[in-house]
């Protein structure tokens, strides 16, 4: 019988920009100031992160092809970076995805 | 003391024989053989007047601490934006500060000299640094005599208030509404009047004009001189206005017809630079400019010139050049006829103002970024330390690197890519101090290259959409012309 992942995984923190007309920042800036706040709220380092998802719209106007240009801005340690275009749905289906590997350890 | 604080100059690598013109167009306009001798200065497809008064701010300001400039001037008549300060394309570009004066002189062949007027004025009142840029690229029709006279060339100045090497004297000038060469705002290509009266009623009373004007105004004789620069293409013409002014033949500069040609805006302050190659202590200098009128200006040689002949100026570039032995890749490159770059040319390339903006350091004057915590020196500017035992958060200070040379770290050569210059070539290239970025070769064949080689870099024209007539720049690697001496 199929196995959920209930009581596997849990939502260790969530980090989330300042909304507004942010002429001061590019997704760079962006992506730093989300991901600094969920580390801060999650207690970890950037260095325990095994896995990456990174959620765009659609590339031709955002901010390009594949996930370096996130890995890149934040410096990850060498682990997987995954890009999802999926328009307004993009974001949650990076939330969604690290649930299928991550309780099998990606990173192992 | 006010005065030249450094000069520089530069001329584009590809030259064109004027008999390759001839050769090409003679058919048409057969008159025009005589102005086929030597050879012509002719800017790369990526060149512009933009480009190349970089260029040449960039040799001039060698050794200059790019914070202490209070005012950068672009000259030109051939400037890519109406609206949109293009000096301050070339401030960004030469990593001056924000907090700066900034201005475009146009509209006459002597908006350099303009230019320099005011940028001596501006350090007479306020003191410190002012750098003036001129560069032009006109075009002549095919089978003109401006098509035959016309060369791309950038020359720069940059005034001073403390260790001059040239102190200003003083200055006279004469504007006239004199229609002999004349663009208007939707015209592409120069269009001249009867050249005989060009030489006789222009260059030949007006330059008199000027000189003498100053002359007067000082209580000086043009015999005074040891060196008299001015432009004017006619060889009559010349030998005549030297009788007229009474001065020998060796003292008048030569006017770099037969290696660049007529520079335009520029071409005042590059045979200004070429003098100043080889001025000694104690030389006085009378440089003239030509366009709408003229302006005189008179320097005195100070014992400081010999710090600055240390290879700036003229003739390391005049000696750095490459035949450029087809003049129907002159006219793609110039603009002045269609060609086929594919599907792929076709491709449309929306400019976001407001990244620009944002990123405007490291496009313009190609800013890294260095961490505080250990030194690490990056580019793109990052705010998380790419070092991975560092990964310092906002710790970064600003370094500009468009001075710091680098190496070739990959390259190839892509046939397939849109390029009116192919193989377009790209690669990896390391700064020297350290970070790595992707960039366009330019100015050299893939033959040219190799892993390791230095590479200096140069201010180009990125991409052009057409659709919206947006000139787009970044720095590209070329190989090293050698170290200054």
């Amino acid at each position: 019988m199929a196995e959920g992942i209930r009581d596997k995984v849990v939502i260790l923190g969530m980090g989330c920009t300042k909304f507004g007309e942010r002429w001061d920042a590019g997704s760079d800036d962006l992506l730093i100031e989300a991901l600094t706040e969920a580390l801060q709220d999650a207690g970890i380092e950037k260095k325990d992160i095994q896995a990456a998802w990174l959620g765009i719209h659609i590339d031709e106007i955002n901010i390009g092809k594949g996930a370096t240009y996130a890995s890149g801005a934040l410096h990850t340690p060498f682990i997987p970076f995954t890009r999802v275009d999926n328009f307004c749905a993009s974001g949650r289906r990076p939330s969604g995805g690290p649930p299928t590997p991550w309780p099998r350890g990606p990173a192992r | 003391m006010v005065g030249i604080g450094s000069f520089g100059g530069y001329v584009p690598r590809y030259r064109l024989n004027r008999m390759i013109i001839f050769g090409s167009m003679g058919w048409l306009n057969p008159v025009i053989i005589t102005n086929a001798r030597g050879e012509k200065a002719v800017a790369n497809f990526d060149e512009d007047s933009i480009t190349m008064a970089v260029a040449a701010g960039m040799d001039c300001l060698r050794g200059v601490d790019r914070q202490s400039i209070d005012a950068v001037y672009f000259a030109t008549t051939t400037a890519p934006y109406r609206e949109r300060q293009n000096a301050n394309i070339v401030a960004g570009a030469l990593g001056a500060r924000d907090e700066i004066r900034s201005a475009d002189f146009t509209g006459s062949l002597k908006s350099g000299t303009s230019a320099l007027l005011s940028a001596l004025e501006f350090v007479g009142y306020n003191g410190g640094k002012a750098v003036v840029c001129a560069a032009d690229c006109r075009l002549g029709k095919m089978a003109s005599t401006q098509e035959m006279v016309f060369g791309d060339a950038g020359a720069a100045v940059m005034v001073s208030d403390s260790e001059v090497i040239a102190e200003y004297k003083g200055s006279f000038s004469v504007s006239h509404d004199f229609v002999d060469h004349l663009r208007g705002a939707n015209t592409k290509y120069d269009r001249m009047w009867e050249e005989r009266w060009i030489r006789d009623v222009g260059y030949q009373q007006f330059i008199p004009q000027a000189v003498q004007g100053l002359c007067a105004k000082y209580g000086v004789s043009p015999a005074d001189f040891d060196r008299i620069i001015y432009p004017c293409y006619y060889g009559g013409a010349r030998k005549n206005i030297n009788k007229a002014l009474q001065v020998e033949q060796e003292k008048v500069q030569d006017d770099m017809l037969a290696t660049v040609g007529d520079s335009g805006s520029a071409h005042p302050l590059l045979m200004l630079a070429a003098a100043l190659e080889t001025a000694k202590p104690g030389e006085k200098i009378l440089l003239v400019s030509y366009g709408s009128g003229c302006d005189a200006l008179w320097f005195e040689v100070t014992e400081n010139i010999t710090k600055m002949q240390d290879g700036r100026g003229v003739s390391r570039w005049l000696a750095r050049r490459a035949d450029l032995d087809n003049y129907q890749k002159y006219l793609v490159w110039r603009g002045m006829a269609p060609a086929e770059t594919g599907i792929r040319g076709e491709t449309d390339k929306e400019t976001r103002w407001s990244l620009v903006w944002r990123e405007h350091k490291a496009i313009l004057g190609l800013w890294g970024s260095k961490c505080r915590k250990c030194g690490t020196q990056q580019y793109p500017p990052q705010r998380i330390c790419i070092n991975p035992d560092c990964q310092a958060l906002d710790e970064m200070d600003p370094v500009y690197l468009a001075d710091k040379g680098g190496t070739v770290f990959t390259y190839t050569g892509d046939m397939l890519a849109a390029s009116v210059n192919p193989p377009a070539i790209y690669g990896n290239v390391n700064f020297n101090g350290g970070g790595r970025t992707l960039m366009d070769f330019t100015d050299c064949t893939v033959e040219d290259l190799s892993v390791g080689m230095p590479v200096e870099f140069s201010f180009r024209i990125k991409f052009y959409d057409p659709k919206r007539d947006i000139t787009n720049y970044f720095w590209k690697a070329v190989p090293a012309v050698g170290e200054v001496k």
